[in-house]
């Protein structure tokens, strides 16, 4: 249950994948920018209007909360521990990938759902990892990936069909992962004490890395990108 | 081993050289010492289009689109195995011995001898780090299986139409013409854009057109690109049957291009527009098209590849009916965020201003200051006009009673416009052409697809051509089309080397 508390948003269903690295100190914080978003601009759906207008979509490429919190920001606590591979998720539905950003530990299997009954293709951008472009028509409503995801990387994900819809998928070996709410918080618990280098990144803002030095009890690691 | 006697030795390097020769394709040990011999092939041949260090950017790849084959990343799109994964030795082999048509990739089987082609394979693999560490992990490429082609019934076909409606027409379009939804908003994997191929158009398939050959596309996908591959969500008895529906929509061998336009004078009631069944009593010609590359803001990337023209004429009126495949209608009714640019399409016929005595010709491109052109131009959502050209940025509307009297009529079904234009014979007045049956007209063509950005000077473009009306009573002598025949060959050349020249400016 302490686990579940500690984690945020979307990032909740992935943390657990990973094995709890033994220590007793949290890192938790926040990840934030000064740049204005506003409300995020709406998407302009082109087809499927039925599905994929069903609710308004609008871009997820930079959401920032009132206070500048920045949502689906990808912590990673460097050397923490090793990442057990297991399997993620993630889902194309109401003509969006849902979550947006998801971390997969290395050497994980994938489970993309087509919750749309519509065709939809899969299209991931890996370099290192060997990328795959697959048709999910509507009757595919779940494909697993067994393999693929085998080395550290940030890849992204396309539906060309929609040509709107992406999604982000940071594979890492580190176990120490996390990717920031709405309100750009995020924790991490378990860590051993000691120094570490935290990296941020984000789909528009890039990637920032950070020492910290963890003791016993909560930590507090705020973390600005984007100045 | 060393060999004292010269002639021995080369009596053997022959014959050791035919035995690996026989099958074009035959595997070859693809050892350091040859990627070694390739590295000279590689910068005397490849680079200026692959660049120096293999990364698709070499002097000339600004110009080219698709650009070269980035080789350290390594997306190779034709590589006999699944999307994603490398391409088999024997693949790549084929891409340089053959070239990839529809792109600037040449074959060089007639260039470089098949161990020098093998020598530059390895050359090439040597600039992605991915082969050598698919080595490392033990693992081998699996080729994509694709065995002979069933036997396929029509409801087999009819069925293959259904799954093709189904799972490639957002992207290829109804008609396979590449005018899906999505084909308008799509990107290679290194950004650039990208249009599904038109289907229907066999000769530009870059990786052949065979059954066979549509299989393996459709099963596998293009690495690279957002054509996905299929074996996950099919069965291959069903890609099978896609492939056999396809098969009945290509049409494989380029037509031939005819120098001479033939318009066939009819009686009664006139064609009443673009789709009427009249229009087929005329012959088509295919004309080439070509990116503008001479003047101005030169244009390297035009969709549009060709049109297909015919002529009809009356006592009084002509009609010409013109058909080209283009991807989309744009202004797109619902432009997307990815491709905002969003011009109208347009099409514009060029004439002379006065039927040439002999072979003089206008400037193709518009006309020139002392030999004016008029332009037909029609553009999508807006009106028919005729302009008064004398260079390729210099025309002004023109007015008269011919120019009134022009209308076009057009329309787009599935990846095709069709238009009418229809305009009295008689020029009525100074400064427009009276068109005359029995004589050699330049005529030229210009086509843009907005949604591709293309406007002003950057379009598609063909050199002239010639419309002649036969009379009535039909010519019996016909001295002409071999001279013109000879002349318009060499302009072609002329055309195509003058692209050649642009897109190979640095190398
Ligand atoms: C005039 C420019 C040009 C030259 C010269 C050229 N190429 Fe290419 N090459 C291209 C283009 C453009 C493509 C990409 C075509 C596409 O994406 O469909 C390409 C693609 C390739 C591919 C990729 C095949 C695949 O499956 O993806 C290989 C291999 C290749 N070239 C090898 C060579 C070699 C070897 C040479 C020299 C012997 C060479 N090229 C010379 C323009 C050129
Ligand atoms: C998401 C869009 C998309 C879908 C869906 C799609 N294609 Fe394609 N297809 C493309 C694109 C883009 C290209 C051009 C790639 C290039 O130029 O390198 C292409 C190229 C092709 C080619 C040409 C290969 C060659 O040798 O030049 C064939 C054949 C083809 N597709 C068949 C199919 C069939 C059959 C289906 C359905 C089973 C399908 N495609 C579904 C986007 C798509």
């Amino acid at each position: 249950m302490n686990t579940i508390r500690l984690c945020v948003g979307a990032a909740c269903a992935l943390t657990l994948l990973y094995t709890a690295p033994a220590g007793a100190a949290t890192v938790k914080g926040v990840i934030s920018t000064p740049k204005k978003a506003g409300a995020p601009e709406a998407i302009k759906v082109t087809k499927d209007h039925a599905i994929c207008g069903a609710k308004p979509l609008t871009k997820e490429e930079m959401l920032v909360s009132g206070a500048g919190g920045l949502k689906n920001a990808v912590v990673i606590i460097e050397g923490a521990g090793k990442a057990a591979p297991g399997k993620g998720g993630i889902a194309q539905q109401g003509g969006r990938f849902e979550p947006h950003v998801i971390t997969l530990p290395a050497k994980s299997k994938l489970e993309i759902k087509n919750n749309d009954g519509i065709s939809h293709n899969f299209h991931s951008f890996g370099f290192e990892n060997d990328p795959v472009n697959f048709s999910q028509p509507g009757e595919m409503k779940v494909k697993v990936v067994d393999k693929g995801f085998d080395y550290p990387e940030v890849i992204k994900i396309q539906c060309d069909i929609h040509e709107w819809m992406n999604a982000w998928i940071v594979v890492s070996d580190e176990s120490a992962v996390a990717v920031t709410g709405a309100d750009g918080s995020f924790s991490i618990a378990n860590i051993k004490p000691g120094n570490y280098t935290v990296k941020v990144w984000h789909e528009k803002l890039g990637e920032v890395t950070q020492k910290v030095t963890v003791k016993d009890g909560d930590n507090q690691v705020n973390v600005a990108l984007g100045k | 081993m060393m060999l004292s006697n010269a002639p021995l030795a080369q009596a053997l390097m022959a014959l050791f050289i035919l035995a690996a020769a026989s099958p074009a394709s035959a595997q070859q040990a693809l050892t350091p010492e040859r990627a070694a011999k390739g590295k000279a092939v590689y910068e005397k041949r490849c680079a200026g289009c692959h660049g120096l260090t293999g990364q698709g950017d070499g002097p000339a790849a600004d110009r080219l689109r698709p650009r070269p084959r980035d080789f350290k990343t390594a997306f190779y799109k034709f590589g006999d195995t699944v999307f994603g994964k490398l391409p088999l030795d024997a693949a790549i082999f084929r891409a340089v011995a053959e070239g990839l048509p529809g792109s600037s990739m040449p074959g060089w089987k007639d260039v470089l001898r098949e161990e020098e082609i093998w020598d530059v394979v390895a050359y090439i693999k040597e600039f992605s780090r991915k082969f050598a560490r698919l080595k490392e992990r033990g693992e081998k490429l699996e080729p994509l299986e694709i065995g002979t082609a069933p036997k396929l019934t029509e409801t087999d076909v009819q069925e293959g139409k259904e799954l093709f409606l189904k799972n490639c027409e957002k992207c290829h379009g109804k008609a396979g013409r590449g005018s899906g939804p999505s084909a308008v908003a799509l990107k290679h994997d290194l950004g650039d854009r990208i249009w599904p191929r038109n289907l229907t158009k066999g000769w530009t398939y870059r990786n052949g057109n065979s059954i066979e050959n549509i299989y393996r596309t459709a099963a596998g996908g293009i690495t690279g690109t957002p054509m996905p591959s299929h074996l996950e969500s099919l069965q291959p008895a069903q890609v099978w049957k896609i492939a056999g529906y396809v098969d009945t929509i290509v049409q494989r061998e380029r037509p031939k291009t005819s120098e001479v336009i033939i318009g066939k004078p009819i009686e009664g009631a006139p064609p009443a527009g673009p789709d009427d069944a009249r229009g087929a009593e005329a012959a088509a010609t295919l004309i080439p098209l070509v990116g503008q590359i001479i003047e101005g803001e030169r244009w390297f990337t035009p969709t549009l590849d060709s049109v297909q023209v015919r002529a009809l004429y009356d006592s009084k009126m002509i009609y010409l009916l013109v058909e080209w495949d283009d991807p989309s209608a744009s202004p797109l009714a619902e432009p997307n965020d990815k491709f905002p640019v969003n011009e109208p399409d347009a099409f514009a016929v060029q004439l002379p201003v006065t039927i040439p005595a002999g072979m003089e010709k206008p400037y193709f491109l518009g006309g020139g200051q002392n030999s004016p052109v008029i332009l037909w131009k029609w553009t999508n959502g807006g009106a028919v006009e005729t302009l008064s050209s004398t260079g390729i940025l210099k025309a002004e509307p023109f007015a008269g009673p011919a120019a009134s009297a022009l209308s076009a009529n057009a329309t787009y079904v599935d990846g095709q416009w069709r238009a009418l234009f229809t305009r009295p014979l008689a020029g009525g007045g100074d400064g427009d052409l009276t068109i005359e049956t029995g004589k050699y007209i330049p005529i030229a063509f210009s086509a843009w697809d907005g949604n591709n950005g293309e406007k002003a000077e950057q379009r598609a473009i063909s050199i002239w051509y010639w419309l002649l009306l036969e009379p009535p009573t039909p010519l019996t002598v016909y001295l002409w089309p071999a001279i013109i025949g000879l002349l318009i060959a060499g302009g072609e050349l002329w055309l195509v080397r003058k692209t050649n020249q642009h897109a190979h400016k640095k190398e």
